[in-house]
């Protein structure tokens, strides 16, 4: 009977509860979007400090470990001045530096110092070692801007460039370059930290408008209840309608967050980092949790509002 | 008419205060929700651009000749013009430090030295602003604050601890220093030994400086900057040369430095730069389309609103509707209480959104925000705004619903 009289209220208040049910579905699922964002974040994070590129210079070098790339120096002439040669697969050690920029093309890099110390320009024709070459420019921001950079493969390796997931192994065989590290937590913990809060200021007003919403409510349904009560309802069974019904539309509302959450998280992160989500377990029980107390909550207030409500005035048509 | 009209607002509103007030509440919390986010997410970049600019991501050196030999001296002097009006980007560079090197040893054993400022108030137009290599937020510095007398280890060189003396000999003279503490920078300097500027000049006979580290906040770049750093400034149009000048990409402040610092050429530490703006980048895309998802949602709990409330009162407008009123002085009557309310939720929203946004900015960023404003027209303009958009909506849906009650 019970839930009869419940499926054929949702029925006729469909147009009434959908926008409601989606109103604090949609609150809720921007709060679970904004944590699921800021956990993924860290995988965001990782993925571009590749940026950073070699992240350990090994200057002891018995072996070149895999993925490392070995670069020889050498002493050169160049346009009559002394220049420090670099010999190493230029196509791996710029692979490696994605935040490296070359201007132009050509057979040999000139670093930026060097290039502006001899007047140098892209696409300059140089004589190096009795050939000819065509010089491109290297702005890497490192010892690399002072060198002339060749590419061949070294005889002598003097230093190995490498990006390692694992750079505390090489620790004390060269420098170990993590200077991003502070900088990458500090703003880590900033994108955690506020989309942590914008969520909980998120969940606080779907909470309310919720409550809101329900209190717009309260009233229209006298009638329904005035008859109900005539019939021989007691102030029980209208309780338990009221809480199946808001319990029904909490178990909705939650189902629809969480939809609403994979589908707005994916989208950001799809739009933004080329990236899926990645929720925490506790997010989709938070969202059915927060739902069902939102509601729960809400059915309490409109139980309240019933006590209140004089049955015999609806039923006179007062 | 408009007389009656607003005759018949106020009396809804204090004849049906508790449901008039629900709508008020309701276009408040979802424009208050939408304020804060609007403004927590426009000033979140720039917040987090500060954490990340706590490393040096350019360096200022001499501009050399052919032979390797510096046109002009830089010298420590110059670094406050850094903080000069005349510097176009003087407001994003957040820390320069000047450094002179020099090779020396302790104990037989060879150090690199590094004569620099651990912290000294450079003047700005604003007072005055803590520079040094102690205020990279992003290097983590151990120990008592350096005085005369003093140097800092830099985390790989190990020579001593905090407290012990050392005796540094370079190759004009040899003095005794005490350690103040150790700083971890995780990069080359890690394997220097910091004294004080003037310090090592004296044990040098220099007064000149090798560069200055500098930290500055930066924009990412776009398809403009690129051009401008693959041909140089000087292959954009005037227009673009303006556009680019004007955005505080590396390269444009790296050539602002330039223009104050004479005779220095400015290198982008492309690896941090690198880091920072792809950083930013997907931090600021992500805030905006939150904010985009965050602005649906607001408006569609404002849309729920007056649906509900139109709901709750179809009765009422049905009869007026019955004793002669037309669909036209409904909806008007209908639209002047939902605007009166969103007009209640917008003198709601401003306190309780300052409020809230302001909360978030000093827990998580330690600042207060400076979006007055911004938050001032958001929170006015926002909830008449929404709700104008959801009474758009629901015009066809409200025509029909009095119809159905008129049967």
């Amino acid at each position: 009977m019970l839930r009869r009289l419940v499926a054929t209220s949702l029925r006729h208040r469909a147009r009434l509860y959908l926008p409601m049910v989606l109103a604090v579905a949609l609150s809720l699922a921007l709060a679970g979007t904004a944590l699921t964002v800021g956990e993924s974040f860290a995988y965001i994070v990782e993925e571009k400090m590749e940026m950073y590129g070699a992240n350990v210079i090994l200057t002891e070098v018995d072996e070149v470990p895999a993925g490392g790339v070995a670069v020889e120096l050498r002493s050169a002439e160049l346009e009559g001045s002394e220049v420090v040669v670099a010999v190493a697969d230029v196509e791996a050690l710029l692979a490696m530096n994605p935040a490296w920029l070359v201007r132009g093309t050509g057979d040999v890099l000139a670093g930026a110092e060097v290039a502006e110390r001899l007047g140098i320009a892209p696409g300059d024709r140089v004589e190096l070692a009795g050939d000819e070459r065509v010089v491109a420019v290297l702005e890497s921001g490192t010892e690399f801007d002072s060198y002339l950079v060749v590419n061949g493969t070294p005889g002598e390796v003097d230093m190995v460039l490498l990006r390692t997931e694992e750079p505390e192994r090489y620790r004390g065989k060269g420098v170990v370059l993590e200077e991003m590290l502070r900088a990458k937590y500090a703003f880590l913990e900033g994108v955690e930290s506020l989309l942590a809060q914008v969520s909980a200021v998120t969940l606080v007003t779907a909470l309310l408008g919720a409550l809101n919403l329900a209190r717009m409510d309260a009233g229209t349904r006298r009638r329904e209840f005035g008859i109900l009560r005539a019939m021989g309802a007691g102030r029980r069974t209208l309780g338990w309608l009221v809480l199946s019904e808001y319990l029904a539309l909490a178990l909705l509302t939650g189902a629809v967050a969480l939809v609403a959450t994979l589908v707005m998280s994916s989208a950001v992160l799809q739009a933004t980092a080329g990236t899926a989500p990645v929720m925490d377990a506790g997010i989709p029980l938070m969202l059915v949790l927060f739902s069902l107390l939102s509601f729960l909550v809400v059915g309490a207030a409109y139980l309240g509002e019933l006590r209140r409500q004089e049955v015999a005035e609806e039923l006179r048509g007062e | 008419m408009l007389g009656f009209a607003l005759r018949l607002v106020a009396k809804t509103a204090l004849s049906q205060r508790y449901r008039f007030a629900a709508l008020a509440g309701s276009i408040a919390l979802a424009s208050s929700l939408l304020v804060v986010l609007a403004v927590l997410y426009l000033n979140a970049s720039s917040l987090l651009a500060v954490e990340l600019s706590g490393v040096p991501n350019l360096v200022v050196e001499p501009k050399k000749t052919p032979a390797g030999v510096p046109v002009a001296e830089l010298s420590a002097d110059q670094v406050p013009a850094l903080k000069a009006r005349e510097h176009f980007w003087r407001n994003n560079i957040q820390n320069a430090a000047p450094v002179l090197l020099a090779e020396g040893n302790a104990g037989g054993r060879e150090l690199r030295l590094a004569g620099t400022w651990f912290r000294r108030e450079v003047p700005s137009e604003n007072g005055s602003y803590p520079f040094g290599v102690l205020e990279f937020r992003g290097w983590s510095y151990t120990g008592e604050p350096p005085g005369e007398g003093m140097v800092v280890l830099g985390a790989a060189v190990g020579i001593a601890q905090p407290g012990d003396a050392v005796e540094i000999e370079t190759a004009n003279s040899t003095r005794t220093f005490r350690v103040a503490g150790v700083l971890e920078t995780g990069s080359y300097w890690d394997s220097y030994v910091f004294l004080s500027l003037e310090e090592l000049q004296q044990m040098l006979g220099r007064t000149d400086i090798d560069l200055v580290l500098v930290g500055a906040l930066i924009k990412p770049r776009d398809e403009l900057a690129v051009r401008a750093e693959l041909y140089g400034p000087e292959a954009l149009s005037p227009e673009e040369f303006e556009a680019w000048y004007c955005s505080p990409y590396a390269s444009a402040i790296a050539y602002t430095i330039a223009e104050v610092v004479p005779n220095s050429s400015v290198r982008v530490l492309r690896r941090v730069t690198g880091v920072q703006e792809e950083l930013l980048r997907a931090s600021s895309a992500a805030f905006l389309v939150l904010f985009a998802v965050s602005a649906l949602v607001a408006v569609f709990s404002i849309l729920s609103a007056v649906r509900m409330y139109v709901s709750a009162k179809r009765r009422e407008l049905g009869i007026q509707r019955a004793i002669g009123a037309s669909e036209a002085r409904v909806a008007v009557q209908l639209g002047m209480e939902v605007l009166a309310a969103s007009l209640l939720a917008a003198l709601l929203a401003y306190p309780v959104s300052g409020t809230v946004a302001e909360a978030i900015s000093r827990s998580v960023f330690g600042v207060e925000l400076s979006s007055g404003l911004e938050l001032l027209v958001l929170s006015l303009a926002m909830p008449p705004a929404a709700s104008l958009v959801a009474l758009f909506f629901l015009r066809k849906e409200l025509s029909r619903e009095l119809v159905e009650v008129l049967r």
